[in-house]
């Protein structure tokens, strides 16, 4: 009879990027729209040359935006430290200067300088993992109470919550059940603090280390906006 | 068994030992019953409910009767000298007329039927949809739960009335549109209940059992999740089709929907606001008609729910005893306070 | 960098939303036959040659791609079409007719919230009083009526009687603020009732509920041992907790607050966006509803905007920065 629980892993967790799905299907949604222009141009003509210029054009920039907006931002987590690739610039934090990592508008890393004895008090919005309207009337709702529906009573739903000695859907260990009932973002944002705290336990022997965060510039994002931006100005002002 | 059955067969026996009698278990659907039974405000509502059923369906009756077809205008008996609609009980019209010189108690009853059969049959097949949508998402969960769960916040805060005029406008305006549009919006809130139902009754045993006997999943849906949603479903649709009638009434109100000839609640009611002044009984009556019709539904779906439910009992029986503790109590006290003062005295 | 990414992604969105529904909106009606679409907008009295002419003058037989990118460019300058039928175009009867339209939606909601809350929290807090049993009828009925109905009974029973008396204070049609604060008021008092009516029904169930969960609470009860003035705890405490699915709800009920707007202006004769939007689908009238159909969308838009902006002052769960 195989034990239920799992002795912590020794090695260190891989590298996992993480991002919502609605960004990425929004983005193939524009990507349909684009073929279906080039599809009906290809097959009815253009109308002229100008209209042809200019519509390509917007279709660029629209491309480019939602790549730099949707597509491209992430947030990866490895043994380094945490990469958010956010549209313009992508930063870099060590897993032992995240104090916390909560939500707000937007999942939220709040970290601060290595041996500081304030907090660093530092934030860091991860584009990619955006808090809906819908996510923060869940959460501002709090956990559900074990509240009636409209057919049990109180001590019916605290018993159908209280589930049996094998729960069939809590066949999942009790952290992965939790996260589950948890809208995405705030289920990734308690992923994230959590790893954090693992990892910050495991490097906590391991000296001061390099410990710095870092922030760049994306060259290659900042392009994929300006120069399709830049193309539309000129064939609308010279077309 | 159904963990609902078991429940109120627990209940069942505890009234039965209460009285003394022999312990026997009765169905859920027993229970429920009994409990509507005594709820006379609901009684009420049923009553009205079915009369107003009744009335719709025999309509032409009141036709033959009076010989006032539905469509056929009076000009001479039917309006007055000013060319106005004439009041209740005069030249053999008992409600009076409408601006046509029309028979305003046949109209309305006819009206009855387009309003109950939009909204009854609007509501039954959003309770399909609803049913069998929900019921998936609830079940697999997964990407279909999540795009339902975004699909029905779309609807549920979707502008109706934009809907309803782009449609009308592109289409033309019909009964077709209408029921279209009711069961839009309809099968969206219906689908919530039913996905949440369906979450919870997926985690009992016999859900696990089944399933290890290597019972597919759409015969577990099917027997034994769905006839534990008939119930939820059952007050849910009872709930929503005074909204669907409603809806109907508006947008036939805005023109968007029955046209006249054919007479519906909402149109007649558009055209009585311009004789308001001159027949008041043209303004009031398909409204009493309308008000009651909804108030009836409405209260019947909640003395539905409040009989399915047995807290509600437990809640009315713990009030009973909490006010005859708190009264024996301050008795308690008062003999205690007379006591201390005879001690004092 | 928080409130600069806020506003870009409110913003976006909301381009977005109001893109797509036009959109929509322009392949639902424009992917009819040719003639069709040159009726309609022609209007309704158009002879054979008005109908051609339009054809040609809005280029009606090029490829439905090309159509749509006009419809887009002529949109992006603010010019949504011409009405052949009222013989002016769109974006001035649009812009004649929101006055009446935003009055209404802005008392209507002022006076459903308040009448809602106070009911709500008074029922809640006197809860089997007479007061809530009243309430609670009285929020029945509201919720089993249709909006035209209530605002038909009020025109009626309140207006019709004072009126025929010589009391024309009270009045139907619009009379812009412009004209006299008194004669405003006058002229919108009923409508804003009847808007504010079913959702203030709604509101006070809502309300109510809330506050009574939120009093049984284990925090609240800590509140009243520590000896706080009973006052104090319901305002400070439960209200606060109770108010924010309130605004929550608000922000789904923009859909119903649109539909009960253009109820009221028919029913009041109020000339407002709704109304004309309603008379231009007897006329046969297309660029005017979909100048509406544009116009709705931004308000639901920009309405959700600010009801998150409301949400976050009153949650901190939920702060921006």
């Amino acid at each position: 009879m195989a034990s239920r629980t799992v002795a912590p892993p020794v090695t260190a967790e891989g590298r996992e990027a993480l991002r919502l799905s609605t960004p990425v299907a929004l983005w193939w949604a524009w990507v349909a729209f684009v073929v279906v222009n080039v599809a009906d141009y290809a097959v009815q003509g253009l109308p002229s040359a100008r209209f042809g210029a200019v519509v390509s054009a917007i279709l660029l920039l629209g491309t480019g935006l939602a790549y730099v907006l949707a597509l491209r931002p992430r947030v990866i987590m490895d043994s380094s430290g945490l990469t958010v690739v956010n549209p313009f610039r992508v930063h870099h934090v060590p897993w032992r200067l995240i104090e916390h990592v909560g939500t707000g508008e937007w999942v939220r890393v709040h970290y601060g300088h290595a041996g500081a004895e304030e907090t660093g008090g530092k934030k860091l919005d991860c584009w990619a993992l955006y808090v809906s309207s819908r996510t923060k009337r869940k959460i501002a709702r709090g956990a559900p109470r074990p509240r009636r529906g409209l057919f049990t009573s109180q001590r019916t739903a605290q018993w159908l919550e209280g589930g049996s000695a094998d729960p069939g859907y809590g066949r999942l260990p009790e952290e992965a059940r939790h996260l589950a009932s948890l809208p995405v973002a705030q289920a990734l944002a308690v992923r994230l603090d959590s790893r954090a705290a693992r990892e910050r336990a495991r490097q906590a022997g391991a000296g001061p280390g390099e410990a710095q965060a870092a922030a760049s510039w994306s060259w290659p994002a900042i392009a994929a906006a300006a120069v399709p931006a830049l193309i539309l100005v000129i064939v609308a002002v010279i077309a | 068994m159904s963990v609902t059955e078991v429940q109120f067969q627990a209940s069942g026996a505890e009234a039965g030992q209460a009285s003394g009698a022999p312990v026997e278990g009765r169905s859920q659907w027993q229970l429920t019953w009994r409990r509507l039974r005594s709820d006379k405000v609901s009684m009420i509502a049923l009553i009205v409910v079915v009369l107003m059923i009744v009335l719709a369906i025999i309509a032409p009756v009141f036709a033959a009767i009076t010989h006032h077809p539905v469509d056929a205008a009076y000009p001479i008996q039917g309006e007055n000298a000013a060319g106005n609609p004439v009041g209740p009980f005069t030249n053999g019209f008992w409600l009076g007329t409408d601006s046509t010189g029309r028979d305003l108690l046949v109209r309305i009853l006819y009206g009855a039927r387009i309003s109950l059969f939009v909204g009854v049959v609007s509501t039954f097949i959003a309770a399909f949809l609803g049913v069998t949508i929900g019921l998936m998402a609830g079940y697999f969960g997964g990407i279909i739960d999540t795009l339902l769960a975004r699909f029905t916040d779309a609807v549920l805060a979707f502008p109706y009335v934009v809907l309803a005029l782009a449609l009308a406008e592109a289409f033309g305006p019909s009964l077709t549109i209408i029921m279209i549009l009711i069961t839009f919006f309809s099968w969206a809130g219906i689908a919530r209940i039913v996905r949440g139902q369906t979450l919870s009754i997926r985690e009992k045993e016999y859900i696990e059992a089944a399933r290890s006997l290597g019972a597919g999943p759409f015969r577990i849906m099917f027997l034994d999740i769905l006839p534990n949603l008939l119930a939820p479903v059952l007050v849910v649709a009872t709930l929503y089709i005074p909204q669907a009638i409603v809806f109907e009434a508006t947008l036939s109100f805005l023109g968007l929907g029955i046209q006249p000839p054919t007479p519906s609640w909402g149109n007649m009611l558009a055209d009585a606001q311009n004789f308001y002044q001159v027949a008041w009984w043209y303004l009031a009556f398909p409204a009493i008609f309308l008000l009651i019709t909804t108030l009836a539904f409405n209260l019947l779906g909640d003395g539905i729910r409040d009989a399915m439910d047995p807290r509600t009992e437990r809640l009315v029986a713990a009030r009973r005893m909490r006010r005859r503790r708190d009264k024996r109590r301050t008795a308690l006290l008062d003999g205690q306070t007379a006591l201390q003062n005879e001690q004092e005295a | 960098m928080a409130i600069v990414g806020y506003i870009v992604r409110r913003i976006l969105t909301g381009i977005v939303v109001v893109w797509l529904v036009a959109s929509i909106a322009f392949f639902l009606f424009f992917s009819r036959p040719v003639t069709t679409v040159a009726r309609e907008l022609a209007g309704r009295a158009a002879t054979p040659q008005v109908i051609n002419e339009v054809i040609t003058n809005l280029g009606l037989n090029q490829p439905i791609m090309t159509q749509y990118w006009h419809f887009l460019d002529n949109l992006v300058h603010g010019n949504l079409g011409y009405s052949y039928f009222t013989q002016e175009s769109v974006d001035t009867m649009l812009k004649q007719d929101l006055p009446p339209t935003v009055s209404l939606v802005i008392g209507g909601v002022i006076l459903w919230l308040i009448v809602g809350l106070a009911v709500g929290i008074i029922s809640a807090t006197r809860a089997r009083s007479f007061f809530d049993r009243f309430s609670n009828v009285a929020v029945l009925i509201g919720l089993s009526m249709p909006v035209f109905v209530i605002g038909e009974l009020l025109i009626s029973v309140v207006f019709y009687p004072l009126y025929s008396h010589g009391f024309t204070w009270i009045n139907t049609g619009y009379s812009g603020i412009t004209s006299g604060v008194g004669s405003f008021f006058g002229h919108m008092l009923l409508p804003w009732i009847t808007l504010a009516a079913v959702q203030a029904a709604v509101y006070t169930r809502l309300s109510r509920g809330q506050l009574l969960d939120t009093l049984g609470e284990d925090y609240i009860r800590t509140a009243r041992a520590k000896g706080l003035p009973e006052r104090r705890v319901v305002f400070r405490h439960a209200v606060r907790a109770a108010l924010t699915p309130v605004v929550s709800q608000l922000g789904v009920d923009i859909g119903q607050l649109l539909g009960g707007v253009v109820v009221v202006e028919v029913v009041f004769g109020l000339g407002g966006i709704g109304q004309v939007s309603v008379q231009a689908v007897e006329q046969d009238n297309l660029p005017v509803i979909i100048g509406f159909v544009i116009i709705a969308a931004l308000f639901v838009v920009v309405s959700n905007i600010v009801v998150d902006l409301v949400y976050a002052t009153l949650d901190p769960r939920v702060r921006i920065t």
